[in-house]
């Protein structure tokens, strides 16, 4: 999947899974503090991302998903390496 | 909330089923796929032919083995002691009617009265260790006694009489099973521990099992084998986030009650008071009722009623 397309089809799912509004979505956003996606949500997001992008998304990794740009990275790199 | 001792439960089940179909003493030993049917083997020479197959078969599931080809059980480096004891042998208790907790460093105990009278008290430890589970296999390793004891030394009267008060043989590994991107291969499909096997924190293992059962049924009612991998796709988007969620939550709140003493221990009391708001969104579910919702969204339920014109 190209670059643009990952980070598209994952604002979508802030969008869908944690009611983020998309047009408000920068890449340095912090998913918890700045978007408000609590922990309980960001799995909604891992498993709507692993359904998505076709990966696997270990809840020790999920851990470290502080901002946008950490999760696009992840979901970058599983998705080539899958 | 009901209540029900396990084994009064499982005599319900079976009862409804007025021992139809029902084959005890069959382990399953392996799956073969036939494409729309599966093949099971059992431990005693026996074969069957299914065009399902629902792998309720807990942490160690043989039917996960045959949709993921992996090992998905993690020891999750704590486990437990449990027992009963008369409810008149422990003097330092405050209430032995109430069901209660007690935490401290690695570990805790909780316990609540069992009995026509609550004339026993039976009570689940926690505790953090082995760090290394001693068995490819089983889930019991034998204990030495005054083991037990060890993880509460120091604690208040009431936990200690109650730890002591039972001779320990064995101690109970805690596994999980780590999140399935899938829960089904074929015609094989998982549900329960099998899928999602979690930590015992929230009490909530055969709860989320039962809801699996609830939004499976309510899927499969009027289902034709042919619609199975829609069926499977919609209880997998229905099941999987939501169990996920109470492993990770019972997993969090494992590490909570097992705070050393000192500065944690405040936050720790204000995040314990507000746990009845804090899980509401366990309790709160209603497994039938987000079926409907699903269906609809899914249109399956439109596709059902087209197939039913044709």
């Amino acid at each position: 999947m190209h670059q643009d397309d990952i980070k598209t089809a994952f604002v979508e799912i802030l969008e869908q899974v944690a009611s983020v509004n998309r047009t408000a979505v920068t890449e340095d956003h912090r998913l918890r503090e700045d978007l408000g996606i609590d922990s309980l949500s960001l799995i909604d997001v891992a498993v709507a991302a692993e359904d998505t992008f076709g990966i696997r998304i270990p809840d020790e990794d999920l851990e470290g998903f502080q901002t946008v740009s950490d999760a696009l990275g992840y979901i970058r790199h599983a998705s080539v390496t899958a | 909330m009901l209540r029900f001792i396990r084994a009064d439960l499982q005599r319900i089940l079976s009862d409804a089923l007025g021992g139809v179909g029902l084959h005890l003493g069959h382990r399953l030993t392996n799956l073969v796929d036939h494409g729309d049917t599966i093949g099971l083997e059992f431990a005693n020479g026996r074969f069957a032919q299914a065009d399902l197959v629902i792998g309720a078969d807990g942490v160690r599931s043989v039917v996960r083995r045959f949709v993921t080809g992996g090992e998905d059980a993690v020891y999750s480096g704590t486990s437990a002691f449990r027992g009963i004891v008369p409810a008149d042998q422990l003097p330092s208790l405050p209430n032995s009617q109430a069901l209660q907790f007690w935490m401290g460093p690695n570990a805790h105990l909780l316990h609540y009265a069992i009995g026509g009278r609550g004339e026993a008290v039976n009570f689940f430890a926690a505790v953090e260790g082995p760090a290394v589970w001693p068995h490819a296999d089983k889930w019991l390793t034998e204990v030495e006694p005054g083991e037990a004891l060890t993880a509460f030394k120091g604690w208040h009267p009431a936990v200690t009489e109650m730890v002591s008060a039972v001779e320990h043989k064995v101690r109970w590994g805690l596994f999980s099973v780590r999140p399935l991107v899938t829960w089904h291969r074929g015609r094989a499909l998982l549900l329960g521990d099998a899928a999602h096997a979690m930590l015992p924190h929230h009490g909530q293992g055969a709860n989320t099992t039962i809801e699996d059962a609830v939004t499976l049924t309510e899927l499969l009612v009027g289902a034709s084998p042919s619609e199975f991998e829609a069926v499977a796709g919609r209880y997998e988007a229905l099941r999987r986030a939501r169990t996920r969620k109470i492993q990770r939550s019972s997993r969090v709140t494992n590490d909570l009650l097992h705070l050393p003493d000192g500065p944690t221990l405040a936050e720790r009391d204000r995040r314990v008071s507000r746990f009845p708001e804090d899980f509401g969104w366990i309790h709160q579910f209603d497994a039938l009722r987000s079926v409907s919702k699903a269906d609809q969204v899914a249109g399956l339920a439109e596709f059902r009623s087209w197939t039913e014109k044709v």
